[in-house]
């Protein structure tokens, strides 16, 4: 039960730091909090009592599956590490930029500062309705 | 007073959240249950059979390389989509024109006897490590991503304190270096893929090491076979750690030349830090 | 033969991303054709795979490994998945060649390199949304999620400018709906130790504990949700499709969200169909649908900026799929199909003109498009049509889809179905007054004094005339494509709930 509960509460935590926290690097970390939450989520259910880790001694041959920990939850795991690292980076390198270009990553600056920016006028032209752009978005 | 109604919104949507949770996991089976569906169905065989019918001794292995082969192929695409994401986001001009002054940071070599020390002791242990996590993927905790990872990492730390591979070239803005390791990072997606054709050139299925002409026992010929997507994963990931590293420290670094698509002129107003 | 193909469609694309990529670093160039023709390859071998279930009407499947069932991973394309995967990879076709950012002015025209590279993440994202049609498996569903997912960060982020920002929050909840999805998953997996959708729908009924079936329920479909841009988890849509470069925003707007719609219908209105929860979750999805058709018109008519107007309308159009895959019957799916299809058609074609345009003049207000129809009568007419198709009108596919959407929220009857069928009512009336304002300036209006002209670049004019002829193909002969293509999709899922009840 425990692990779960920690699994919940992470999980939680890392939805809200998503969409409440205003700086963008923050919302990174929190969504890497949730995906370490699904992650101990799935390794709780891999356990099983009197399981050892799941990898035979070089000279067994037979298992018997109620002495083993279930190896698939990790190897699926294992692949949700990866998709968690590649999101990352790749989110590193939008940051960086975002940083670049707009001198911030802080939400409502970003947002004051897309509003007013040049980019508009290359992209839209007409520079007098820049600012509605995204006029009726709901916040987020 | 709009904040604060969104702040309260939120919270009454994470509460709901957090409580609906805890209320579906104290539903699931305790924890640690032998008889539970997930200890009982579809994973004995995993356990039972992995070492005859695939040859290694890691379970986790067997199933990350061959019962779901596929899953890793996929992931072997998602890092690598990684790198290619990173490349297409923050490379200009990839083995550029010579820029003029020398940057700031990452890009140039540091001159520091104790880093250049550490870093000749340490490099040489990292990479071979990162080897025999790879080759030792079958018999004990390991395989193509960890080796990958470390592989990786000790060529960042060469980078670090050594600069980039041609010194001369330090300008340019994504060297020879960081042109090889996404070249390797695609080739190692490839070779995955390539193995997993192979297999249907002989008959089999997408990724069905079994019918491979490498040897008269199929669980050995399986065994090769993983060592084989394994040794792709190790190149794909290795290439794509030092591409993304690459191209975010020289990101970095170059703040103030313009990117593709990027205004020419930077905003002006910046904060600190 | 035609299980070795089925077992390509997911390999080829990928194996595409892979190499053009390499080849665009080595030698510079020649990944335009070397793009074209592979895309055209994979979409010759879905049409095989779908031309053989449409004649046999049984699903291929390509047992990755070798390995059966639940222990390894099963592709199998039924008429459902094979539609899926004959859409997505057609339209790949259209935009393949196309320059991959340089429609932003010749002055600034992307290197090979970089076109090289934009086309790789085109491949990859081909290859993940087949994927997803394809596999059988629900882990393996989640990773193609996060393939096709990196691959359109990467698509729109290539525009620049404020589509890096866009990118970055379709990022953050792009991730959001991976995880809960992924969480969703672990549920199911604890209550039935197994990952494959069959095994899971033969074992679900049978399992005793409602809350967490309910929690794996919510889970999968939130997260599903968000991908499908279903109200009001629409929030990164708008902005990921106006700041796209216009060959990825035509893509992304035709397949993106409808993929993650058919992952809906296929987990809620197959796998998980047996359990109490799922059936809730189906109804949810009517009344968000409906709201979703009504805000997102409603939002369409309030934008003056041309992408943006089409960007809320596809909220519209999500809206309207969704709801017909929540009322379920045969008829409501042969709808939401059929209206997948037509509007996968009509929006790539707007979005490839309409952002083609606006990316030459420099300029996206909608006031920019005026004069066009006597400069470029052609490409004018092409988006007529398309517009049409938008709003509903004969003799476009649009108009057979909307339709059979109203006939089937007729037929489901109740507060909801009449609720659904007043807002596909209203949303073709937004949509009328939204898209003939746009039209009236294009084909009555003088061009605005110091504009320059309009031109849309050849190597997308040719896609936007020839998906406007789809379009008013899709209408003309409507009833063929009821026939061969949408029936036996719809018979995939329908009937095997119609045996269960």
């Amino acid at each position: 039960m425990t692990p779960y509960a920690l699994a919940a509460a992470l999980f939680t935590l890392g939805l809200g730091g998503m969409v409440l926290l205003p700086n963008l690097v923050r919302k990174l970390l929190a969504m890497n909090v949730m995906q370490v939450a699904v992650i101990v989520f799935f390794i709780a259910l891999a356990t099983k009592d009197g399981g050892r880790v799941p990898i035979l001694e070089p000279g067994e041959t037979e298992a018997i599956a109620a002495d083993f920990m279930n190896p698939l939850p990790h190897t699926l795991m294992l692949t949700a590490i990866v998709v968690s690292v590649a999101t990352t980076g790749l989110a590193l390198g939008l940051l960086i930029r975002i940083w670049r270009q707009y001198g911030s990553l802080d939400e409502r600056i970003l947002l004051s500062r897309l509003r007013g920016s040049g980019d508009d006028a290359t992209r839209h032209g007409a520079g007098d309705d820049a600012t509605r752009h995204g006029a009726g978005e709901p916040p987020r | 007073m709009k904040a604060r109604l969104r702040a309260a919104a939120a919270a009454l949507i994470l509460g709901g959240l957090f409580v609906g949770l805890l209320a579906g996991v104290r539903d699931l089976p305790p924890i640690g249950d032998p008889s539970s569906p997930a200890s009982t169905h579809v994973s004995p065989r995993f356990i039972e059979e992995a070492r005859r019918e695939t040859g290694a001794l890691n379970m986790v292995t067997a199933v990350l390389a061959d019962y779901r082969g596929y899953d890793t192929l996929g992931e072997t695409a998602v890092i690598f989509a990684a790198g290619l994401g990173a490349f297409v986001i923050l490379a200009a001009s990839i083995g550029g024109p010579r820029r003029e002054t020398p940057g700031p940071g990452l890009s140039h070599r540091v001159d520091s006897l104790l880093l250049d020390t550490a870093a000749r002791v340490l490099a040489p242990f990292l990479l071979l490590f990162a080897v025999y996590v790879l080759v030792h993927g079958h018999v004990s905790p390991g395989g193509g991503f960890q080796g990958g990872v470390l592989f990786g990492l000790g060529l960042v730390t060469l980078r670090l304190v050594w600069g980039p591979p041609r010194p001369d070239r330090a300008a340019s803005r994504f060297g020879p270096g960081v042109r090889a390791s996404f070249l390797l990072a695609s080739a190692g997606l490839l070779a995955y893929i390539a193995i997993g054709i192979a297999a249907m050139a002989f008959g089999g299925a997408f990724l069905d090491y079994g019918v491979l002409p490498l040897g008269q026992d199929p669980a050995h010929v399986r065994e090769l076979a993983t060592l084989g997507v394994e040794a792709a994963v190790f190149v794909a990931v290795s290439g794509t750690v030092a591409v993304l590293f690459e191209t975010i420290a020289v990101g970095v670094a170059e703040t103030g030349r313009p990117l593709p698509n990027e205004d020419p002129a930077p905003v002006e107003a910046r904060e600190e830090g | 033969m035609i299980e070795a193909l089925a077992g390509l469609l997911v390999a080829l694309p990928l194996a595409g991303a892979a190499l053009m990529p390499m080849v665009a670093v080595l030698r510079r160039r020649g990944t335009r054709w070397l793009a074209f023709g592979l895309h055209l390859l994979t979409f010759a071998a879905a049409a095989a795979v779908f031309a053989r279930t449409a004649a046999t009407g049984e699903a291929i499947a390509h047992r990755m490994g070798g390995w059966p069932g639940p222990f390894g991973i099963e592709l199998r394309l039924d008429g459902l998945s094979a539609l899926i995967a004959l859409l997505v990879t057609g339209l790949s076709c259209f935009v393949a060649s196309a320059p991959v950012d340089a429609s932003r002015g010749a002055t600034r025209r992307a290197s090979p390199v970089r076109e090289g590279l934009v086309r790789g993440a085109l491949s990859m994202l081909v290859a993940g949304l087949v994927g997803i049609a394809a596999t059988r498996d629900v882990f393996n569903l989640f990773v193609f999620l996060e393939i096709s997912s990196l691959a359109v960060y990467t698509l729109v982020a290539s525009g620049g400018g404020r589509a890096t920002v866009a990118a970055f929050r379709y990022l953050i909840a792009g991730t959001a709906a991976g995880s809960l999805y992924l969480l969703g998953v672990g549920f199911l997996y604890g209550l039935t130790g197994t990952l494959n959708m069959d095994d899971l729908a033969a074992r679900l009924p049978g399992v005793e504990a409602d809350a967490a079936l309910t929690a794996a329920v919510a889970l999968i479909a939130a997260g599903l949700a968000i991908k499908a841009a279903l109200f009001p988890l629409h929030g990164w849509l708008p902005d990921a499709y106006v700041f796209a470069p216009a060959p990825a925003a035509g893509f992304i707007s035709a397949v993106m969200a409808k993929v993650s719609a058919y992952a809906l219908l296929r987990l809620l209105g197959e796998t998980l169909r047996g359990i109490p929860a799922g059936a809730m979750a189906l109804e949810t999805m009517v009344w968000l649908g409906t709201l979703g058709v009504l805000v997102g018109g409603g939002m369409a008519l309030a934008q003056r900026d041309a992408p943006r107007m089409l960007a809320w309308s596809s909220v519209s159009a999500m809206g309207a799929i969704l709801l017909a895959v929540g009322i379920g019957s045969p008829l409501a799916l042969a709808g939401a199909l059929f209206h997948v299809v037509a509007h996968a058609l009509a929006k790539g074609c707007l979005f490839l003109g309409v952002g083609g345009l606006a990316e030459t003049l420099g300029a996206g207000d909608r006031r920019a498009l005026r004069g066009l129809g006597r400069r470029a009568p052609w490409t004018a007419a092409a988006l007529t049509l398309a517009a049409f198709s938008m709003i509903g009108l004969p003799p476009t596919a649009g108009f057979s889809s909307k339709l059979l959407l109203l006939r089937a929220s007729l037929a489901e009857g109740g507060p909801a179905g009449v609720a659904a069928f007043v807002a596909l009512l209203a949303s073709s009336g937004l949509a009328a007054l939204y898209f003939l304002r746009v039209l009236e300036g294009i084909w009555f209006r003088p061009r605005p004094e110091g504009r320059p002209a309009q031109r849309l670049p050849r190597a997308l004019a040719a896609p936007v005339l020839s998906l406007a002829v789809l379009v008013l193909l899709g209408g003309v002969f409507s009833a063929v494509v009821e026939r061969e293509f949408v029936s036996g999709a719809v018979e995939a899922v329908a009937g095997a709930t119609a045996d269960e009840r």
